[in-house]
């Protein structure tokens, strides 16, 4: 055979083709690795909690606004984190990594086939899981706070994308224990800089999103560099998908370019 | 190898490959043609590392690939024509063999349709019809290592990379996959097979690249190979009924170099001159009544070559 001469009837698959086969293929080991299960079991306990609560007179909007910065800024990036051992990690841990850059496609196309495979299913999971806490609080009064409840479903979905991101790029960043890596990441970054009184608020990602749901109250009584940032909705969500992109990208880039170990393919 | 080749579908050109401080592979220079070829080398040779630059998963530290015509480094294109088969037991567990074998189809830009079918026909024709549909984690080893060698056919590529393909094959597993290989090259693919274990590369091809410590040592035909060695002597066993009374005759002659009794009834005679030799020892044998059963050349096998091209480079510088 002369060398140079293409005898195969294939052409190159499109990136779009190549992120959703990765998607789908994903969903699928997820599905059978009874992933969903576990995360459907973790977000069955806020609806749980919120029916104890209204059984204990405790309920209603109070709870309810209790409850959604706990999901955004801890039970989101703990669910995505679960899912980043699924990204580029599994594929190296399993040494399945080979077969996939062995092929023609774009190698940025995983870490983006694997976000788009996590985040639907995670958007959907999260968001029946805010709507029955909703329905469990709020009891013989739903139909009050519906305003709340959109506002609260739009922040778990910015949640659910951002941390998605972040759940991709540690698992392309650490292929061994990117769960660890992640959750170290956000209590340490994103949970301790909302704690710190002052400008730094903006940096984390968790104070942006509580400000989506409109539950963000900023002390400004103070001054200078202890007093709280006022934050517009619409720059909260501006931010967010800047450094969700910003993520997404450096996944992407990195996955690209990087040699995986040896031992890795 | 093929007489039609006119270009080599591989040329490393002077391709080394460092991890830190550690040599994967130093300065290759080799052409394969069409055909089967044979890796060989023990194991940390950099076998693996050779074929993973090859496909394009390393870029070269230093020298440049060419594959089919092009450069492989980040040329994606290029993929498409290329099959791999890793030496690892990796695998997508959870899925059935014909899924996993249908989606390596698809990735290579097959569509849905197209993508099944041949994966089925890659399939049968690997021997796993009757076992397509079972999560591929069920799988015997035997069997991982013919989808693993389904997924690298499944999209007819011109050149296929196979590592230690033979690994975990039971014995009918082993005649389907040595067919496989030698049913690829007749039909003018290029295939190389790395193994560590000569017989298994002679059962495929005469045509070798040894390679150890990084480097290659030989590359061609094991003939030619035999050639390149003439300053290591020559063995030839002598099988027969006493060899003691023939080996005190035959080291009085100065064409035997060394004397060796591998068995009781066997003779192993190491010469730097088997013209002179060959002729001597049925002589010696007629004068001294020493019946002989069997006159060989171990040299012919592939062990020897590797053996003798490898002794001086390291004291666990052998396969096997």
């Amino acid at each position: 055979m002369a060398a140079g001469k293409q005898t195969t009837a294939t052409r190159l698959p499109s990136a779009g083709s190549v992120v959703a086969l990765i998607a789908a293929l994903s969903l699928k080991r997820a599905r059978r690795a009874n992933l969903y299960k576990v995360l459907i079991g973790v977000l069955c306990v806020p609806p749980l909690a919120g029916l104890l609560a209204l059984l204990s007179d405790r309920g209603g909007l109070v709870f309810f606004d209790i409850v959604v910065p706990v999901y955004v800024r801890y039970l989101v990036p703990t669910l995505m984190a679960l899912q980043a051992a699924n990204s580029v990690a599994d594929e190296v841990q399993g040494k399945t990594l080979g077969y996939l850059f062995a092929r023609p496609i774009a190698r940025w196309a995983l870490p983006a086939g694997k976000y788009v495979g996590m985040l639907g299913v995670s958007i959907v999971l999260c968001a029946a899981s805010v709507v029955l806490v909703y329905l469990a609080c709020m009891g013989s009064q739903v139909g009050g706070g519906f305003g709340a409840l959109g506002r609260s479903l739009a922040a778990i979905t910015l949640a659910c994308v951002h941390f998605g991101a972040v759940a991709v790029a540690f698992g392309a960043f650490v292929v061994t224990y990117p769960f660890v890596a992640m959750l170290l990441y956000v209590l340490l970054v994103d949970v301790a800089l909302g704690l710190i009184p002052g400008g730094l608020k903006v940096v984390s990602m968790g104070i942006h999103l509580v400000n989506v749901a409109g539950l963000y109250q900023p002390v400004t009584q103070k001054l200078g560099w202890s007093a709280d940032p006022q934050l517009g909705v619409g720059l909260s969500v501006g931010i967010v998908l800047g450094v969700t992109l910003a993520w997404l990208v450096i996944a992407m880039a990195f996955t690209q370019s990087h040699e995986y170990r040896v031992s890795d393919q | 190898m093929s007489a039609a080749s006119t270009t080599p579908a591989v040329v490393c050109d002077h391709v080394s490959k460092w991890y830190g401080r550690i040599v994967g592979v130093n300065d290759i220079n080799a052409n394969i043609n069409a055909g089967v070829t044979g890796l060989l080398g023990p194991n940390g040779a950099g076998k693996s590392t050779l074929l993973r630059l090859l496909r394009g998963a390393l870029r070269p530290s230093k020298g440049k690939v060419t594959v089919l015509g092009e450069g492989i480094w980040g040329n994606r294109a290029l993929l498409a024509r290329i099959g791999h088969c890793p030496e690892h037991d990796g695998v997508y567990g959870d899925l059935s063999g014909l899924e996993f074998v249908t989606v390596m189809a698809r990735l290579s830009g097959m569509d849905a349709a197209s993508a099944e079918k041949r994966a089925g026909e890659a399939l049968d024709r690997l021997g796993l019809a009757d076992a397509r549909h079972r999560p591929v984690g069920q799988y015997s080893k035997g069997m991982r290592q013919r989808v693993k060698l389904a997924q690298a056919i499944v999209h007819d590529p011109e050149l296929l990379l196979f590592d230690e393909p033979l690994t975990g094959c039971d014995p009918v597993a082993r005649a389907a996959v040595v067919k496989l290989i030698r049913d690829l090259g007749r039909a003018g693919k290029t295939v190389i097979v790395s193994s560590h274990i000569l017989h298994e590369v002679e059962s495929m091809t005469e045509e070798i690249l040894l390679i150890y410590k990084g480097q290659v040592l030989a590359e061609g035909n094991v003939y030619r190979i035999r050639e390149m060695i003439d300053e290591h002597p020559h063995q030839i066993r002598v099988d027969c009924d006493n060899p003691r009374a023939l080996a005190s005759e035959a080291v009085r002659d100065g064409s035997v170099h060394a004397l060796s009794f591998p068995a009781d009834d066997a003779l192993l005679i190491e010469t730097r001159d088997p013209d002179s030799c060959y002729p001597l020892l049925p002589r010696l044998a007629l004068e001294h009544g020493v019946k002989i059963r069997a006159l060989t050349s171990p040299d012919n096998n592939l062990q020897a070559v590797f053996d003798y091209l490898t002794r001086d480079r390291g004291p666990k510088g052998v396969a096997q």
